[in-house]
């Protein structure tokens, strides 16, 4: 049975991790490698927009973020001056190493709420250098990474993408970071690939490795893919009036080979070629049985798996598809689900792509817990590890849960420089090695070894 | 002319600097460094510093999820992964769009009770943002009005983020705003001492489970050894802990940043007196701290007799690594955390040139520099230390260049030992990587020795330094196989490509 609780239904207060609006967008945007970002707005938001920019480095490449220098004098006198300095200099490659195609601007709370006109401060800048710029109202009080993505994309399909006519084919992949996968640039790479070894055509990723003029692909497309659960209504509609309708369908995303499966074949059944879907399904299988199949290791390890309690929490369809995973392909109980979203749409997709599992697995779905209600629910089910991000390592740790850091975002949650994904068939060899190293932390005996360790006695005699 | 020199940089010693440099915060200043504009912000300067008060202390955001990320996304995660401080809980009132043209202090109400009723703490802060503060939120008259209802003691910090982007100005604000939570002692114990200004540091100890030392180990050494008593090492603990500081006889200073403020607060408060030194590392810098400390508590005789003993231990290691140093160079890099703690590189300054180097300062950028007067007053007129610091526009926080400073300065590779503070150390294989200059680790954040404070306080720390240096020396003896992260950033990572880049003509 499934247990919905919605502990903080009734109240705004919120205690988890949800990074501001200009993150989302500058996700988008730092996706399209001849442009540049301007930041106009205090540091501290600026730092935490510079971090999760890294996300887009491994396979991918660098677009800047330049500061405008707001500091507490233009919080009080206004910061144009030194907005409208900043851009004529990125325009002119003085800040940056090459002429962008493209400059766009986000902005934190200070500027927002003073009410600066960084719209009106470009345009001038704009017409000048002839260098398009688009400035995006993204202050971190607009709401989180989905609605800042959403006003990035709103801005793309507004200010950038020309009316189209002709044929349309293949999908259009949406927001890869709202996966709410810590391995998502690895991971969306992968997804290109099973797409189309399934004839899937791909026909844009927004945003991985593209060009600015690839924009103006974006209406041939025959739908969007978005990787996230939330709703995004106002893109939803000015995509749907070009002519590029969005998927609603409750798809758990790739994670393990059942869901890879039903994954698949669905977009390939209206997208692509489902018996070639089969194909590649059948060949990768294969591919990896060559590693597993009669090698102890991994009978031992899939044995010992098997029946451990687990928590996972993350972005809903992350620990949504997570779970499925731990249950369906490791035989894991999993007890406790602590879904975040952004919208009341993004969980109840999440606990759509939940409900089948409900006959079989008596589980508990926590709603947009604080971390103090998700930390105490996985201590009262006495789980023996927890799938989350680094943030929330150092709480489970606490409680004395062994804990794998899976979710969230790539900047600052793993190591792994190794491009393999978590998606895919392919990816179940790392997903399955990633959750073997946490089943050992939980069960190896580190303090017995400790205190029982052998004394040579002459030590011992002191 | 120098490359550096034609960019606008020059050397002044570190006192002459500091007055040469216009006020933060002036047209002037933006001139002289275009594009700065620190690394963080008040607000996280603020909840970082406050949740170090953990066990039954709770912060509450008022202010969007956003800024509660942004601290969470890096600062209170690193310093829970490696330096000991458990989780935070961060309840925020998660202010939207409609609370910034509404007001958000319903949200504020609600969200205190709430925490206060799930939460259980016995100190709540409220710290507010940019959105909140700029729209005039009336914090106090909200935790006015919860008052009644909650039985946690609920305080207010101002910590908008623009109103200190300098981490300089952001902390001095700290001090009256911790020593107000504190209460007037009762007794105070002729033999308590405090040391105050440890930021993301914790006084949990190894002996207590910590895997890598802290600052603690040495503090309790160097009070202890002289017959005194520790009795709070701020900021740690829990609010009884922090309440009852002012019983201490004295407080002592870690760092000068972060410990003059408070120690300024609690001597206006509460009459506490407190002694200037900072930072105890190298034979003399220790012995100086603990003399301070012994002549202010009529303890001169045990000091006497303690630092003798303890710098016998140490000569022969001093000895060996003056061997190895006399007559270098220490290039000193602050980076962009050194906006937290030039005090800390400036201590090695003073350690390096106890053993007869000579060190220059750079990449220290003015606007941080001139926000942190104490830093100045505790280095120069305290330590009477006046090195050289590179004084230049640094444009849009960018560094400058370690090859460029070391072609300024006319010293080669053999010539050098560099230190840096932040996680962009230089280093490029074939030109400088740890193969082929001295490079010892003094970042905060990465530098970790089992045994040892981790800044290289006190004596075993010293030590430790003294061991680091001389290693650093040896490894760069080496002269090829540079290291993985040299070749990762140069464009010659193979040693094959060194010769041909040499053999090109200098374009």
């Amino acid at each position: 049975m499934m247990e919905v609780l919605s502990p903080n239904k009734e109240t705004k207060m919120r205690d988890q991790f949800q990074p501001g609006a200009f993150v989302g967008s500058i996700f988008i945007t730092s996706g399209i490698l001849d442009t540049a970002n301007v930041y106009h707005g205090v540091s501290g938001c600026h730092a935490m927009a510079q971090h999760f920019r890294g996300d887009l480095l491994p396979n991918g490449g660098y677009v800047p973020i330049v500061g405008t220098g707001f500091l507490e004098t233009e919080a009080i006198m206004g910061g144009a001056a030194k907005l409208v300095k900043t851009l004529r200099q990125v325009a002119e490659a003085k800040l940056v190493k090459e002429v962008p195609q493209c400059i766009w601007i986000s902005m934190s709370d200070c500027p927002a709420v003073s009410g600066e006109d960084i719209e009106g401060a470009s345009k001038g800048v704009a017409a000048d250098t002839g260098v398009k710029i688009v400035a995006i109202e993204n202050a971190g009080f607009k709401g989180g990474v989905v609605r800042g993505a959403e006003l990035a994309l709103c801005k793309i399909l507004d200010e950038v993408v020309q009316p189209y006519d002709g044929t349309r084919q293949g999908i259009n992949l949406i927001a890869p970071f709202l996966m709410g996968s810590a391995n998502w640039p690895f991971d969306i790479d992968h997804i290109v690939e099973m797409l189309e070894a399934a004839g899937v055509k791909v026909n844009l990723v927004l945003s991985r490795n593209l060009n600015f003029a690839d924009l103006q692909r974006f209406p041939a497309a025959e739908a969007n893919l978005l990787l996230g659960y939330d709703e995004m209504p106002d893109f939803v509609g000015k995509s749907d009036s070009i002519g590029v309708p969005t998927l609603t369908d409750d798809l758990a995303l790739p994670f393990g080979i059942g869901n890879t499966e039903e994954w698949l074949l669905n977009l390939a059944e209206r997208f692509g070629d489902s018996k070639k879907a089969q194909r590649y399904l059948v060949d990768e299988m294969n591919s990896i049985k060559r590693i597993l199949h009669r090698n102890y290791n991994f009978s031992w390890m899939a044995s010992f798996l098997s029946d451990k309690y687990a928590a996972v929490c993350g972005y809903a369809p992350f620990a949504a598809a997570m779970t499925r995973y731990l249950f369906h392909d490791l035989n894991i109980r999993v007890k406790v689900v602590g879904l975040w979203s952004e919208t009341d749409a993004g969980i109840q997709k999440a606990e759509r792509v939940l409900e089948p599992l409900s006959d079989s697995l008596d589980f508990t779905v926590l709603e947009n817990p604080t971390y103090l209600q998700l930390g105490e629910a996985a201590k009262q089910a006495n789980v023996d590890f927890a799938i989350g991000s680094i943030q929330d390592k150092p709480l489970f740790k606490s409680y004395g849960i062994a804990h794998l850091n899976l979710g969230g975002f790539y900047y600052f949650n793993n190591y792994n420089f190794v491009p393999w994904p978590l998606v895919g068939v392919k990816g179940s060899l790392r997903l399955f090695s990633e959750i073997c190293k946490v089943v050992d932390d939980a069960f190896y005996e580190t303090e017995a070894w400790k205190k029982l360790a052998f004394v040579p006695g002459d030590v011992a005699e002191g | 002319m120098s490359k550096l020199t034609a960019q606008g940089y020059r050397w002044l010693p570190l006192k002459e600097a500091f007055e040469s440099l216009p006020e933060i915060d002036t047209p002037e200043f933006n001139e002289l460094t275009p594009g700065y504009e620190g690394v963080w912000c008040r607000y996280l300067w603020t909840t970082t510093y406050f949740q170090q008060f953990f066990h039954d202390v709770v912060i509450v955001t008022h202010g969007p999820l956003s800024c509660v990320a942004a601290v969470k996304n890096f600062k209170q995660t690193h310093y829970s992964l490696h330096s000991a401080l458990p989780f935070a809980h961060s309840p925020c009132t998660n202010m939207d769009e409609n609370a910034v043209i509404m007001g958000g202090t319903e949200l504020l109400a609600d969200t205190l009770r709430k925490v206060d009723r799930e939460y259980r703490p016995r100190l709540i802060i409220v710290t507010d943002t940019c959105a909140s503060y700029m729209i005039h939120d009336d914090v106090d008259a909200v935790i006015a009005e919860v008052e009644p209802d909650v039985k946690a003691k609920v305080v207010y910090t101002p910590s908008p983020g623009f109103a200190g982007v300098q981490c300089g100005k952001a902390v001095e604000a700290m001090g009256p705003l911790v020593a107000a939570l504190m209460d007037p002692p009762s007794n105070v114990d002729p033999e308590g001492v405090n040391v105050l200004g440890l930021y993301y540091d914790t006084r949990f100890t190894e002996a207590e489970g910590r895997k890598h030392g802290g600052n603690t180990e040495a503090y309790v050494h160097l009070i202890e050894g002289i017959g005194l008593k520790v009795h709070r090492i701020m900021n740690a603990g829990n609010y009884d802990y922090l309440r009852t500081a002012p019983e201490a006889r004295v407080n002592t200073i870690h760092t000068a940043m972060w410990g003059y403020p408070v120690a300024q607060a609690m001597e206006e408060q509460f009459g506490t007196p407190w002694l200037k030194r900072q930072l105890p590392m190298g034979l003399q810098g220790t012995r100086d701290w603990v003399v301070d400390l012994a002549r202010f508590m009529d303890r001169e005789e045990e000091a006497e007799r303690f630092v003798k003993a303890e710098e016998e231990k140490l000569t022969g290691l001093f000895e060996e690594t003056k061997k190895w140093v006399d007559g270098k160079v220490l290039l000193v890099e602050c980076s962009r955390n050194s906006q937290a703690k030039y005090g800390e590189m400036l201590a090695y300054a003073r350690l390096a040139q106890e053993m007869g180097m000579k060190p220059y300062i750079y990449c220290l950028h003015p606007m941080e520099f001139k926000s942190q007067r104490d830093d100045l007053v505790a280095v120069v007129e305290v330590e009477g230390l006046n090195p050289p610091v590179l004084i230049g526009p640094y444009p849009y926080h960018q560094p400058v260049n370690v090859e460029d400073v070391m072609a300024d300065l006319g010293v080669d590779a053999d010539e050098c030992l560099y230190i840096y503070d932040d996680v962009f150390p230089y280093a490029k294989s074939g030109s400088f990587d740890p193969s082929n200059v001295a490079r010892y680790t003094t970042s905060s954040q990465m530098k970790r020795v089992k045994g040892s404070s981790f800044l290289g306080v006190g004596y075993a720390g010293t030590a430790t330094t003294y061991r680091g240096i001389i290693e650093s020396f040896k490894a760069a003896k080496r002269k090829s196989k540079p290291t993985f992260f040299g070749r990762v950033w140069s464009s010659t990572p193979f040693e094959f490509q060194f010769a041909k880049h040499k053999e090109r003509p200098a374009s």
